[in-house]
């Protein structure tokens, strides 16, 4: 069931990590910053004119296949950083140096 | 939202209570995103743009309607893709 639960690649879960409390409301905040970052950028890039006040065919069509690319580039990025912190974790126990942000413990 | 199971149910009315203020706080937030968004699309103040008067022209006020109606449809529309792709990603997990 982890794997659906996308914050469990950022957080730990089970004993030493946040409660799920703080997890659920850190996600729902993460879930609305997205969503309004995801509006806004869609809006930037497919509506360009504003004579109307409707959406025209081919302004739904952009924001269609805008939700969907940001959605999936979300993903990539997430998944990406997962690894590049799996690799931090293995390198530091390995006792090699490692640069980069520091990882929670 | 899966890690809403995970509450334990003493702690589930904060939580819901917590999503409430967050509306709140992200409605007033919104406002003031689209304020921005369709004065920086539709108002051009300037050397190119509209120094004569301190009043919004006919044009940009109504370039900021439209841009405001076409914002909601926009929200309406992106909310609709979210779930569905969330709907599509949960099929795909056995």
């Amino acid at each position: 069931n982890n794997k659906n639960n996308k914050m469990s690649n950022f957080f730990g879960s089970g004993p030493s990590g946040p409660s799920p409390l703080t997890v659920a409301k850190a996600e729902a905040e993460i879930l609305m910053d997205m969503f309004n970052r995801m509006t806004l950028t869609c809006s930037k890039k497919c509506i360009v004119t504003h004579n109307e006040p409707d959406l025209t065919v081919g302004e739904m069509a952009c924001i269609d296949r805008c939700s969907y690319k940001y959605l999936e580039a979300q993903d990539k990025v997430g998944k990406l950083l997962a690894d590049f912190q799996e690799q931090l974790k293995r390198q530091e126990a390995a006792g090699l140096q490692s640069y980069g942000p520091p990882i929670p413990k | 939202m899966d890690s809403f199971k995970n509450i334990p149910e003493y702690q589930k009315a904060e939580f819901l209570r917590h999503l409430e203020d967050q509306q709140i706080k992200d409605s007033l937030r919104m406002y003031n995103t689209l304020v921005e968004s369709c004065f920086d699309k539709c108002v051009h103040v300037g050397w190119n743009g509209s120094l004569n008067s301190k009043q919004l022209t006919g044009t940009e006020t109504s370039c900021i309607s439209n841009c405001t109606e076409k914002y909601m449809k926009l929200t309406q529309r992106v909310g609709f893709r979210l779930t569905e792709y969330q709907a599509l990603q949960a099929q795909k997990q056995p």
